[in-house]
């Protein structure tokens, strides 16, 4: 019912205590950040211990999903290059992955025996790089509208490509029964010495989680690097950028590759903790150009708007199902629920002009002053006062790029 | 996405999934293939043709063109239910549909465009992405309680069915295969074009339409509405899109995935022959159709694409045109400020 | 003809203009100096609908013109050639012509037209090409040529100088001067260039970051101490 169940209530508690760390006077304001994302931490890693199988393996996927989100957000928030079809490179890691870790004979060309499941990941993510770097480079070429129908044209083309050269890709039907990664036994001693139990899906979802973590943190020295400041300077004028003496073609090309190493890494990833199997149709384009759209709804060009974003491709969609559902009940619910969804996400980005991220940012820069005026002034000239508040609520100068 | 191999084989003729006799052995099939490439093509143009009139005026990507189309045909499936299609009836229908879709579009230019004019550009592309689904909805809801896919009529002037030397009475070369209703939809599409052309360059109104494309500031001091400008760009765009998808449900019948396949190729087609030429749109709509008819039946030497391949290869098709010319065929450089 | 009264307005949270006042009569030419950033520019686009002022008003022919939109004010008689003449660069000068005269009616544009081509013979000989083309100075008579076509009853004029060569400056000024003279035309000039503007208006305003400070005859401008010194150069 709207979801208000456990899971949603988690998950609001989870985000009131990290903000109330993060933006109230309670810590001293060096270790402000820092506390409030271990208390989401904790949150998140308490949760699969609390909500159903279901709902942790729904958190799976969106860590999973989170890494694509991070990793585009690299791409098009940082260096502004727009491409719906990181589906593609998702699916590249995927199958690399797939292919590597299949035992069976005629698959695995490397080598006879199955590679363990991390270098599988890795791997992925590695040719993944590999194909956004042979991207990348005609992408120099294109900008904007154009550049963003040529990526649409590589997610829309792939599957097809897949199929039809079935070598060693199993064709339409793909790859099944991927091994799963089992849990570890010193992890499940562990639990065991806790009094309590470690299942497949809660270790999938920590496996998935700590890949989240590694790749944010990677993505945090990323952006702080000068390979960061350089994303966003070619981002913001590349001939200024040139004329400073910064060779632009190996900066796109650069940001075109981490983000397809992120995507791979994250096919991967998914593969192993949530879906145990792959084929064509698995990351269709809708869920390719879903992950534009959130990292756009998330905010762009911050690091937390990207894991926004990651929760938004995964958990929007039901929301918007439930909201529907009950509203014009069960069989037109399901019908209309992307009515419900579209209405969703052109309502947010009117209002939220640089996503929630950035809304919430500004919103932590209110000064009570301006709150105040804004109310003094809400009887008489209604409409001119609302407007020049929100003005003063929307984006002033550039995005410098933090999360 | 499966089936989208079949489009070609749909939209075309009833190929075989061999490679076929190479045109100097069969020039009657070559040439039936590039006239049914045509009229695809056509199809395509037009709803590429919608797409770049947004954008030229606009500047927005409007994902959507093609589920808003498909919203105007299933419209017209009703009123066809409802009135019937013979002759006068179905003109009828055709005009209150084109009137539908004018207004939709300027609505929607209005109410969810208008406020992101100013915002980054990316919004918009969200904004025509929220539409794209919510008319997916909205469609589903209203029409999918039936039965799909429906069959729509064609236009008066030609079966669906027959083929062109029906009307002559006689074997004409190379245009037994093409049916009428193929040789209609150049007929209309060229028709289109024709109109549009006329409006753009020798009246007021297109003029006031192409100075507000160009330069809005400018535009506000003529004296020119620009938010008129603005709807009227939309509503036409709209307009045009709705004729591509009254043309096309005859061919394709009515379903809900029934313009996700047009529309892939109208993109492609709407940058291959640059996003702000119109003339272009309708080029870039007839060498994708025509060359998605002759990859799929031929093969080149060794190389047989074949239908399932052929979203790949004019996608491939694109991408080499846009390595040599990034804007499109006739697109115009963007400049670049400082 | 035109009265600007204590106008204020701001770009969000830069002030432009602190308080504008200035006045001009039929048939004046009257000029507006100032530095770079004075906010000459700003009062032009308060005048034409533009800029939507935060205080103040403005009177046209004794309406009250502040609140309403550009296109409303263009038929109401103001033409505006603003600063970077922003031409159509992709239609052809013919067609950036006929633009100006969108708000009109009648049939005499095309007479209209052939009497711009007589002020400007240049613009005779690339009637068809795209405006883009022209050098700097062709389209500064373009834009000007633009704006006369809408039959106007003011003219504002912002910067007709900026980037041209001072014979092809002194020709243009030369041109409006004539067409004040023959056609009773005002006109509001917006100029960095002193000299120039001083040499063919009657009467002038000062500028300095969005307050008048000085207004006088045109005259007495030229001999002002601080005018010479400040914007005249000796």
């Amino acid at each position: 019912m709207l979801g208000i169940d456990w899971f949603w209530t988690v998950i609001l508690m989870a985000v009131a205590a990290s903000g109330a760390v993060r933006y109230l006077p309670i810590l001293p304001e060096r270790w402000r950040v820092p506390a409030s994302v271990a208390v989401m931490l904790a949150f998140i890693c308490w949760m699969p211990f609390t909500i159903g199988t279901f709902d942790t393996s729904l958190l799976t996927k969106a860590a999973a999903w989170t890494i694509v989100a991070i990793g585009l957000n690299i791409l098009t928030g940082y260096n502004g290059q727009i491409s719906l079809g990181h589906g593609a490179f998702v699916l590249i890691g995927a199958y690399t992955a797939a292919i590597l870790t299949d035992s069976k004979e005629h698959l695995s060309f490397i080598d006879q025996a199955a590679w363990p499941f991390w270098a599988a990941t890795i791997m992925g993510g590695l040719v993944a790089a590999a194909a956004g770097l042979a991207v990348g480079i005609p992408a120099l070429r294109l900008s904007g509208p154009y550049l963003a129908v040529a990526t649409l044209g590589l997610v829309l083309a792939l599957p097809s490509v897949l199929t039809k050269y079935d070598g060693f890709t199993g064709g339409r039907l793909g790859i099944r029964r991927v091994p799963k990664p089992p849990v570890p036994g010193f992890l499940e001693d562990w639990a065991q010495a806790f009094g309590g139990d470690l299942s497949r899906d809660q270790w999938f979802f920590f496996l998935a989680l700590f890949a989240a973590v590694a790749m944010t943190a990677l993505a945090f020295y990323i952006v702080r690097s000068r390979w960061g400041r350089a994303f966003v300077a070619v981002r913001d004028s590349e001939v200024a950028a040139a004329a400073v003496g910064m060779n632009v073609a190996r900066t796109k090309v650069t940001a075109f590759t981490i983000s397809a190493f992120y995507a791979g890494i994250a096919g991967a990833i998914f593969l192993f903790t949530f879906q145990g199997s792959i084929s064509p149709e698995t990351i269709g384009i809708i869920l390719s150009i879903t992950f534009f759209t959130a990292i756009v709804i998330g905010g762009l060009g911050s690091i937390m708007g990207a894991i926004i974003g990651g929760f938004v491709v995964v958990f929007l969609p039901d929301l918007a199902t439930d909201a529907a559902t009950s509203i014009f009940g069960e069989q037109q619910g399901k019908q209309l629920w992307p009515t419900v969804y579209g209405i969703v996400l052109i309502g947010v980005i009117i209002l939220m002009p640089h996503g929630v991220a950035g809304f919430l940012h500004r919103l932590a820069r209110l000064r009570p002053a301006q709150v105040a005026d804004a109310a003094r002034g809400l009887p008489a000239a209604l409409r001119s006062r609302l407007g020049q508040t929100l003005e003063r609520l929307s984006w002033g100068g550039k995005d410098t790029g933090r999360p | 996405m499966e089936g989208l191999g079949q489009v070609s084989a749909t939209l075309s003729l009833p190929a075989t999934f061999l490679a076929a006799a190479p045109p100097w052995q069969d020039p009657e099939l070559f040439f039936s293939l590039l006239m049914a490439g045509l009229a695809t093509g056509s199809i395509y143009g037009l709803v590429a043709l919608g797409i770049v009139l947004i954008y030229r005026s606009t500047d927005v990507l409007n994902f959507a063109q093609g589920e808003m189309a498909l919203f105007v045909t299933f419209v017209g499936w009703s009123l066809v239910l409802a009135l019937g299609a013979g002759g006068a009836n179905y003109w009828l229908i055709f005009f209150i549909l084109l009137v539908l879709a004018g207004a939709m579009g300027a609505f929607v230019e209005r109410t969810v465009i208008r406020p992101v004019e100013k915002a980054p550009v990316l919004n918009a592309v969200i904004v025509t992405l929220g539409l794209f689904v919510i008319f997916r909805g909205l469609t589903a809801f209203i029409w999918a309680q039936g039965e799909l896919p429906k069959g729509f009529p064609a236009t008066p002037l030609g079966s669906h069915l027959e083929p062109v030397s029906a009307w002559f009475n006689h074997d004409l070369w190379g245009f037994a295969r093409i049916t009428q209703h193929q040789f209609v939809v150049i007929v209309i599409t060229a028709a289109v074009m024709v109109a549009l052309y006329l409006l753009f360059s020798h009246t007021k109104l297109g003029l006031a339409m192409r100075a507000t494309a160009q330069n809005p500031l400018a535009s506000r001091l003529m004296g020119i509405n620009v938010g008129r400008m603005l709807m009227l760009g939309w509503a036409l765009a709209t307009m045009v899109g709705a004729v591509g998808g009254i043309l096309v449900a005859p061919i394709l019948s009515l379903d809900l995935v029934t313009m996700l396949r047009v529309i892939l190729f109208a993109f492609a087609a709407a940058v291959l022959g640059g996003l702000d030429s119109p003339p272009g749109a309708i080029v870039g709509g007839v060498i994708i159709g025509v060359v998605q008819n002759l990859a799929s039946t031929y093969s080149f030497g060794p190389v047989f694409f074949g239908p399932e391949l052929s979203l790949p290869f004019a996608l491939l098709v694109l991408g080499l045109m846009l390595l040599i010319r990034p804007t499109g065929i006739f697109g115009r450089r963007a400049v670049r400020r400082v | 003809m035109l009265k600007v009264s204590d106008i204020s307005a701001s770009y969000g949270p830069i002030q432009a203009l602190r308080g504008v006042s200035l006045e001009v009569s039929e048939g004046q030419i009257v000029a507006l100096l100032g530095a770079n950033g004075a906010g000459k520019s700003s009062t032009l686009k308060v005048i034409s609908g533009l800029l939507s002022p935060s205080g103040g008003s403005v009177e046209f022919l004794g309406q009250p013109i502040h609140r309403r939109s550009p296109e409303a004010i263009v038929s109401m008689g103001i033409s505006h050639v603003p600063e970077g003449r922003e031409l159509f660069t992709e239609l052809a000068v013919e067609e950036n012509l006929r633009l100006g005269a969108y708000t009109r009616r009648d049939s005499a544009i095309k007479r209209d037209i052939q009497r711009i081509f007589t002020y400007f013979p240049l613009l005779a000989e690339r009637q068809k090409q795209p405006a883009g083309s022209l050098s700097g100075g062709e389209q500064q008579m373009l834009a000007i040529g633009r704006g006369l076509m809408a039959r106007p009853k003011l003219l504002l004029l912002d910067e007709p100088s900026l980037g041209l060569a001072p014979t092809l400056v002194q020709e243009i000024f030369q041109i409006i001067k004539t067409i004040n003279r023959e056609e009773g035309l005002t006109v509001l000039l917006v100029e960095q260039n002193a000299t120039m503007a001083l040499s063919v208006s009657q009467y002038g305003y000062v500028l300095e970051t969005g307050r008048i400070v000085l207004e006088a005859d045109a005259a007495e401008l030229k001999d002002n101490e601080t005018v010479r010194r400040s914007y005249l150069g000796y």
